[in-house]
């Protein structure tokens, strides 16, 4: 890693990086004004020791813009930022670094430079895991098993690491030992949301979490819909996991197929809510996930035999009790109901089967099935 | 001419003894009264006056001094009229009294024709003086049958001011009113019961939750979506409790009298449920104001408060919950003193599982797990500490309701809940202990014996499901209650399950 850090300073000269940066971190002007200034002047270096006057000239930016480009030169210090940036650990990559990725180069309006903590994906076969915040336990344990499929193949699994199914699934990833990516929606430096505190650590060290917004960025609602680009723009097919009508999720699969990336679905009951988003992909065409072999097919990448699955023989009782529980999570009166037990001994089970790891409890007296 | 007559203030639960001096003399005519007073004793002149002048009788246009002592408490109730009035017609000469006026307690409120009035905390009044060496006690006619329950005093009923003058002139006979109220153990049940849990259809969780509750004196938490049926059951929990002693009722009927909640009875056989609004103040919840009266917490003594929708309450009035949760009674200073109110109640509460309500049924609810936990941090962390069951139920099916079935009835209920009782009593004879629910940490390890197998299943769950050393004794206290629900000695592998069943799941400190 270092070596390369060192091997990227020598393409570029510290001063260029320098004026690259202040250009990619000023809010002074809007991105499509960025992209128009610098095919008007070819350089960043050209930009910044431009005139007001001449940048009035090229009649792309207001007298006001120009000012506040201007004044911007003064506001920003890069010293301090490069220094901020290496006590954080934190690269940055432009689009003509040799370490920008192939992928990104690709799909329009590439981002102008990455923020890096950690690394960028380097696996042969990326998949993104993305979904619904407020998801079920069905959409929970499906991207847990995803990610953690995925990364015992190898294949990198990235996310958005916003609460609900992008937490799982770079969760799944993690704990089964694999790497794991996050494109977020502020500046590296800033966990959001900040009880993912622990992936985001971990991710540091396995994987990376990566943004093209400048460090210190907050995390605006309107940031999240750009970086989607980049989660599909990295991957090689983007899994929605759940999601509503509306969401956020559609719009990374809507990235992906105008990248020309595979989206796949996981397909839900008609009537749940939270798989809608992905059922009318379904409809519109989208892969459909059964199993890991559909995404491996996809992929390419050879089926591995399955290792004998372990049943477990279950006593009488506890295998009625077991065979009302589901995905979706099933409340305690219900399944008593369902089994014709009392209460006491419905509970009994449900504990014990708890403790064999059977079952868990996503909600205080509501149980779902913890093996798909 | 001066004279003394006796009466009684209500001071917190107990009662003051008063005396009120009148004293006629030569001089301007006028009437003063003096003694720290509230505006409603004030105004008691005025109610006199005009009640004399309406039995037939002139005040004397003489100087009239009233004294209410001891003259360093402030008095307050309109119990003071009766007694003003009567110390006033003794003073002119027109009442000759033929009792020891030393030994009786005169008490009531007059209005402008001279009838008279109940009052609040008569039966306090009576008791007390009872303690005190009075031997009789004349109170207005509403409250006689309440002040009759304490034997060993004479209640005499008058109707106005007129009778009374007449009796105490030996005039008339006074009526004496006897106990109508049969005290003994078996004459007492819970006759609250309109509402009964054979009304319940479905809901056997929340119904199991309630009876191990009732049992153990457990308080308890039921999270459940709108219209699952929280409310209905935890208002069923008060019915299934052990009939009060008479003791019991006694303390019971005492409080509500003082805080005129009797709502017409004279006597109150069962135990108390009540319900604040959420909106509650915390001196509400509490007790308090300037006139010390009993809050929440103490018109639940010997009963239940249920506090539903218990995210909502405000921090302040659930944080009072704390010391009569562990003392059994609350104390609040005033300048003009401490006053220490009971307060030992079976805690019921219900709350939404999160702010829209539906949570985890996610085709309705779309608030974020973080949404979810908020809701549920709003309750307050040491208040769940002392909450031992909690569980949560969805909205009934219809087909569920509608199925025909004989629900087990509250008196059946109660039966198995005095079984357990029974045991318990017996369990913890003489060592100051009433129930499971009271068990500390040390005392636990002393009255539920763990056999090795259960401890090796108890710690099996400590680690895999991270339990905190806290609910670890709740899950304990909770198992010897459904161990002696079921009858069993030692707590089995069974009770612990169900016991864990019913563990918190918010974990706070």
């Amino acid at each position: 890693m270092e070596d390369k850090k060192l091997s990227d300073k020598k393409e570029i000269n510290n001063e260029q990086r320098n004026y690259r940066l202040w250009f990619h971190c000023t809010e002074a002007i809007n991105l499509p004004k960025k992209k128009k200034l610098l095919e008007f002047f070819k350089s960043t270096e050209e930009i910044y020791k431009c005139s007001a006057k001449r940048l009035m000239l090229s009649e792309i930016l207001s007298e006001e813009e120009v000012n506040r480009l201007i004044h911007s030169k003064n506001t920003i210090d890069i010293e301090a930022q490069l220094e901020y940036m290496e006590k954080n650990n934190v690269s940055v990559i432009f689009e003509d670094d040799r370490d920008y990725p192939e992928k990104l180069k690709n799909i329009s309006n590439p981002p102008y430079c990455l923020f890096v903590k950690g690394r960028l994906p380097k696996e042969k076969k990326t998949v993104a895991v993305v979904g619904a915040r407020g998801c079920t336990n069905y959409g929970r344990q499906l991207a847990k098993k995803i990610g953690s499929d995925m990364a015992k193949q190898g294949v990198g699994v990235i996310g958005g690491m916003a609460r609900g199914i992008d937490t799982y699934g770079h969760r799944g990833a993690l704990e089964a030992g694999g790497n794991s990516y996050a494109v977020l929606g502020c500046g590296v430096d800033i966990c959001y949301p900040y009880e993912n505190i622990e992936i985001y650590e971990e991710m540091k060290e396995k994987g990376g979490v990566i943004s093209e917004f400048p460090l210190g960025c907050q995390p605006k609602s309107w940031n999240f819909p750009v970086r989607n680009r980049i989660i599909s723009g990295l991957s090689d097919l983007v899994i929605v996991v759940e999601a509503r009508r509306k969401s956020g999720s559609l719009i990374t699969a809507e990235y992906a197929l105008s990248q020309g990336i595979d989206v796949m679905a996981v397909p839900g009951r008609t009537t749940d809510v939270l798989s809608e988003g992905c059922n009318s992909l379904i409809k519109d065409g989208a892969y459909v996930y059964t199993s890991t072999e559909d995404i491996n097919d996809i992929l390419k990448i050879k089926n591995v035999k399955k290792s004998e699955i372990l049943v477990k023989v279950l006593e009488k009782d506890f295998e009625v009790v077991y065979s009302k529980t589901d995905l979706v999570p099933v409340s305690l009166q219900e399944l008593a109901d369902k089994t014709g037990f009392d209460t006491g001994k419905t509970l009994e089970i449900l504990v014990k089967l708890q403790l064999e790891g059977l079952i868990c409890e996503p909600a205080k007296n509501y149980y779902a099935r913890k093996s798909i | 001419m001066f004279c003394k007559i006796h009466s009684a203030a209500i001071r917190g639960i107990e009662m003051l003894p008063v005396e009120i001096e009148v004293d006629v003399s030569d001089g301007l005519p006028m009437l003063d009264m003096v003694g720290l007073l509230n505006s409603e004793v004030r105004e008691a002149k005025e109610r006199v006056r005009t009640a004399i002048k309406n039995m037939g009788e002139t005040i004397p246009p003489k100087r009239i001094t009233i004294n209410l002592s001891p003259a360093g408490v402030r008095k307050e109730g309109s119990g003071f009229d009766l007694p003003i009035g009567i110390g006033i017609l003794t003073a002119a000469g027109i009442i000759k009294p033929v009792f020891n006026m030393e030994k009786t307690i005169v008490t009531g409120e007059l209005s402008l024709d001279g009838k008279l009035k109940g009052i609040r905390g008569i039966l306090a009044i009576a008791s007390s003086a009872k303690e005190n060496g009075y031997e009789r006690i004349i109170v207005p006619e509403e409250n006689a049958e309440e002040a009759a329950v304490v034997e060993g005093i004479e209640v005499i009923a008058a109707k106005d001011l007129k009778e009374c003058s007449d009796v105490i002139n030996g005039w008339i006979d006074g009526k004496i009113v006897k106990n109508t109220i049969n005290l003994k153990k078996e004459n007492i049940y819970n006759e609250n019961q309109r509402e009964d849990f054979s009304d319940v259809n479905g809901q056997e969780a929340l119904k199991r939750g309630a009876l191990i509750a009732a049992a153990g004196k457990h308080n308890i938490l039921f999270i459940g979506p709108p219209g699952s049926g929280k409310t209905m059951v935890a208002s069923r929990i008060a019915g299934i409790l052990p009939a009060p002693e008479p003791e019991e009722c006694i303390e019971i009927t005492k409080i509500h009298s003082i805080a005129g909640e009797l709502k017409g009875n004279s006597f109150i056989k069962k135990r108390p449920f009540r319900s604040p609004h959420h909106t509650i103040t915390a001196g509400a919840m509490a007790g308090g104001g300037l006139n010390v009266k009993p809050g929440e917490l103490t018109l639940a003594h010997r009963g239940v408060l249920f506090l539903d929708e218990l995210a909502e309450f405000k921090r302040e009035s659930i944080e009072v919950l704390r010391q009569p949760m562990e003392s059994k009674s609350i104390s609040i200073t005033r300048t003009s003193g401490t006053y220490v109110f009971p307060a030992d109640f079976m805690l019921v509460a219900a709350t939404n599982p999160c702010r829209c309500g539906y949570y985890p049924d996610r085709s309705r609810c779309s608030c974020t797990e973080n949404e979810v936990k908020k809701y549920i941090g709003k309750i307050s962390g040491p208040l769940l500490n002392r909450i031992d069951i909690m569980i949560s139920s969805p909205v009934m099916k219809i087909s569920e309701l509608q199925k025909k079935r004989t629900n087990e009835t509250s008196a059946e209920m109660r039966k198995k809940v005095e079984a357990v009782r029974l045991i318990q009593s017996e369990r913890y004879k003489g060592t100051g202990i009433t129930f499971n629910g009271d068990l500390s940490p040390a005392e636990i390890k002393k009255y539920c014996y763990l056999g090795e197998e259960e401890k090796i299943f108890l710690r099996n769950v400590l680690e895999t499901m991270g339990v905190s050393t806290r609910t670890y004794y709740k899950i304990i206290r909770v198992s010897r209650t459904i161990a002696d629900l079921d009858g069993a000695l030692n707590i089995g592998k069974r009770h612990l399950a169900e016991a864990i069943g019913y563990r918190s799941v918010i974990e706070k400190g």
